[in-house]
C-alpha cells in the first residue's frame, strides 16, 4: 500500500489533514488540564502571599486547599519549621480576596471530612479589622486533632467501662434488695408515703402560685402608682426628702456628738465612783475598819448612842456653866466689847 | 533462540541481543540528526500510528474509565466515601492507568505492526533493495517510525485519558447524580502539575520503547516468514515488559523531582 502509486498524493493529504486533526486535539487537550490545574494551584492569576504560625499542622503539606470561611481560595505554599515548636505556615491565595480577610482573620489546621486531605481554614474575625496586606502573619488557632480526640475517647471509654461496671454492681444489689433504692422500688408503704409527699408538693405549689399571683397583684398596683413602696421605686421627691433628712440627722449627730462624748466621760466617773462605793459598802457590810464595826456591832452602837446622850447632857451644862460664866464679874467685861465688835461688823458692810 | 540449547548459550545471546539493541539505538540518533529528513514518510507514519490507533485507544480507554468507575464505586460507597469517586478516578487515570493501558495497547498494536511490516520487507529483501536503489533504509523505515511513535503515543495517551475520564463520569451522573461541573472541578482541583507533568513525560519514553523495540525486532528478523511472526510476537511481549520497566523508572525519578 506504501508503494501503490494510484491516487497516493490526494490520499497523503488527506491523511495529513486528519493527523493534524487530531494532533491539535490532543494538544489542546493536554494545555487545557494544564491550565486547570494550574488555575486551580493559583499560578497565573496574582497571588497574595500571607502566612500564620502553628505548633502542630497535623500533617498539612504544600499544595493542600486554604479556605476562607468554607471557599476554597488558594494552596498552602509552604511549610517552614522556625524553632522546635512552631511551624510557619505559608499561604498563597488569589488576590481578589484580599479586601475580605482581615488582619484578625484566624487560620486554623483542619480536614476535608474525617479522612480528607488536611487544609487550612481561615476564619472572619471578630473586630473591625482593616484588610491584610502581602506578607501578613494572621493569628492561629489550634484545634484539637484527630489523634488527641481519639486519644480522649480512648480514656472516656475506659471511664465507661469502670462506670458501667459500677452501675451492674449497683443494680445488681437493687434487684437483690439492697439499699434505699431497692426499698423505695419494692417497699409499698414508702411509696405511699412518697405518694402523700408528692401531693403535699402540689398543694404547697398551688399555694406558692396563689402567693404569685398576690405578689404580681401587689407589683401591678406598685406599677400603677399606689402605697408608700410605689412612691419609694417611682417618686423621686421622696428620694429628695429621704436625702435631706438623711444629712439633717449627720448634722445633729456631728452636734451631738461632743455631748455624747462627755456623757460617756461623765458614765465612766459614775462606773469609777460606783466601784468605789461599791467596795466601800461591801467593806462596811463585812465589817471591816470602825464604821463598819459601828454598823454591825450593836454593842459598840449601844455605847455610842450613850456616848452621844452623855455628850448631850454635857454640852448643855456646858453652855449653863457659860452662862453662868458670861454673867461672872471677871469675863463680864470681855464678853460686852465682843458684842460691841459683832454689831460694828454689821453695820459697815 | 534456536541456536541457545544451553543456559550459557542463552546468557550469551542476550547480551549479544542488549548490545545490537544499544547499538542501534545509537545509530538511531545518529540518523535522525543527520540531514535529509523524511517528512513526508513521517507524516505518513504518524498518521498510521496515531489515526489507525486511535479509535482503539479511545474505546479501551472509555471502557476502562467506565469499568474503574463501576467497580470501585460500591467500595467507595460502604465507606461514604462516593463525594472522592471524582477525584480518584482523576488521579489513578491520569497518572498511572492511562498511560500505561494506553502504552500496552499501542505495544500491542503499534509494535505488533511495525515488527511484522519491517520483518516481512527484510525477509523479502525490499530493505537490501532500497539499499541498492539509494535510499537508506534505517532513515526511511526505523528513524520516522520510532520519532513517529514517541511523538503519537503521548498523543493518544491524552485522548484516552480525556475518554476514560468522560466514561467515568457518565457512570457518576447516571448513578451518583454528580454534574459536569463538579466531577471536572474536583477532578482537576485535585491534581497537580506533580500528576500530569511526570505522567506525559513518560509516555514519551513508552513510545520511544515501542517504536524502538518493534523497529529492532522487523530490521534484523531472520528465517523467513517463521521470523516475520516471531518478530512481531516478540516485538510485543518485549515492548511490553519494557513498559512497566520504564514506568517504575519513570515513578522512581518523578518522586525525587515532586514531593508525591
Amino acid at each position: 500500500m506504501f508503494f501503490n502509486p494510484y491516487k497516493i498524493m490526494a490520499k497523503k493529504t488527506r491523511n495529513t489533514v486528519q493527523l493534524g486533526f487530531f494532533v491539535t486535539i490532543a494538544i489542546i487537550l493536554f494545555m487545557v488540564a494544564a491550565y486547570l490545574i494550574g488555575s486551580y494551584e493559583s499560578m497565573f492569576s496574582s497571588a497574595l502571599r500571607i502566612s500564620s504560625v502553628f505548633h502542630n499542622v497535623s500533617g498539612l503539606q504544600a499544595g493542600n486547599n486554604v479556605r476562607y470561611s468554607g471557599i476554597n481560595v488558594g494552596i498552602v505554599e509552604s511549610l517552614v519549621i522556625l524553632d522546635d515548636t512552631t511551624v510557619q505556615v505559608n499561604m498563597k491565595l488569589d488576590k481578589k480576596l484580599q479586601p475580605f480577610i482581615k488582619k484578625d482573620a484566624v487560620a486554623s489546621i483542619g480536614s476535608d471530612g474525617l479522612v480528607g486531605s488536611m487544609l487550612v481554614n481561615i476564619n472572619p474575625g471578630k473586630g473591625k479589622s482593616t484588610a491584610v496586606e502581602n506578607g501578613d502573619i494572621i493569628p492561629s488557632y489550634s484545634r484539637v486533632g484527630t489523634n488527641e480526640l481519639l486519644n480522649t475517647l480512648g480514656k472516656t471509654n475506659e471511664n465507661i467501662e469502670l462506670i458501667t461496671n459500677d452501675l451492674l454492681l449497683i443494680t445488681k444489689q437493687i434487684i437483690k434488695g439492697k439499699g434505699t433504692i431497692a426499698l423505695l422500688l419494692q417497699d409499698s408503704q414508702l411509696a405511699d408515703g412518697l405518694r402523700q409527699s408528692v401531693a403535699n408538693l402540689q398543694a404547697t405549689s398551688n399555694y406558692l402560685s396563689a402567693s404569685g399571683r398576690q405578689l404580681e397583684n401587689i407589683i401591678a398596683q406598685v406599677d400603677q402608682g399606689d402605697g408608700l413602696l410605689s412612691q419609694l421605686l417611682y417618686d423621686t421627691t421622696v428620694i429628695d426628702n429621704l436625702n435631706t433628712s438623711i444629712s439633717q440627722i449627720d448634722t445633729v449627730a456631728d452636734q451631738l456628738e461632743p455631748f455624747l462624748l462627755e456623757l460617756q466621760q461623765s458614765a465612766n466617773d459614775i462606773s469609777a465612783s460606783s466601784a468605789t462605793l461599791r467596795a466601800t459598802l461591801e467593806a462596811l457590810n463585812a465589817g471591816e475598819g470602825p464604821a463598819g464595826a459601828m454598823l454591825r456591832d450593836t454593842a459598840a452602837a449601844n455605847n455610842l448612842r450613850q456616848t452621844l446622850e452623855n455628850l448631850n447632857e454635857g454640852t448643855a451644862r456646858f453652855s449653863e456653866n457659860m452662862e453662868a460664866l458670861q454673867h461672872n464679874f471677871l469675863f463680864r467685861r470681855y464678853f460686852k466689847k465682843q458684842a460691841k465688835e459683832k454689831e460694828k461688823a454689821g453695820q459697815e458692810p | 533462540m534456536p541456536g541457545a540449547p544451553f543456559p550459557g548459550n542463552q546468557l550469551k545471546e542476550y547480551f549479544r541481543q542488549t548490545g545490537e539493541v544499544w547499538l542501534f539505538t545509537v545509530r538511531f540518533f545518529r540518523e535522525a540528526i543527520r540531514r535529509p529528513f523524511e517528512w513526508r514518510e513521517l507524516l505518513h507514519q504518524c498518521y498510521t500510528i496515531g489515526n489507525k490507533s486511535l479509535f482503539l485507544v479511545g474505546m479501551t480507554g472509555f471502557i476502562m474509565g467506565l469499568v474503574l468507575t463501576l467497580q470501585t464505586r460500591p467500595t467507595m460507597e460502604e465507606f461514604g466515601a462516593v463525594a472522592y469517586m471524582p477525584s480518584m478516578v482523576g488521579i489513578s487515570i491520569i497518572r498511572e492507568i492511562g498511560p500505561v493501558i494506553t502504552a500496552l495497547i499501542c505495544a500491542g498494536k503499534i509494535g505488533s505492526s511495525i515488527g511484522a511490516e519491517l520483518g516481512s520487507m527484510k525477509v523479502t529483501e525490499q530493505i537490501a533493495a532500497m539499499e541498492v536503489s539509494g535510499t537508506n533504509p534505517f532513515k526511511f523505515l526505523v528513524v520516522t517510525r520510532i520519532l513517529a511513535a514517541t511523538l503519537m503515543v503521548p498523543l493518544l495517551v491524552i485522548m484516552s485519558d480525556t475518554i476514560s475520564l468522560f466514561g467515568s463520569f457518565l457512570v457518576e451522573h447516571f448513578k451518583g447524580e454528580v454534574s459536569f461541573r463538579l466531577f471536572f472541578n474536583q477532578i482537576f482541583r485535585n491534581l497537580t502539575f506533580g500528576d500530569l507533568i511526570p505522567a506525559t513525560v513518560k509516555t514519551f519514553f513508552f513510545g520511544f520503547a515501542i517504536g524502538l523495540v518493534g523497529c529492532f525486532k522487523g530490521y534484523y528478523s531472520r528465517e523467513g516468514t517463521a521470523g516475520v511472526g516471531r518478530a512481531a510476537n516478540s516485538a510485543v511481549v518485549i515492548a511490553s515488559m519494557l513498559l512497566f520497566v520504564i514506568d517504575f523508572i519513570a515513578v522512581l525519578v518523578a518522586d525525587i523531582f515532586y514531593d508525591l
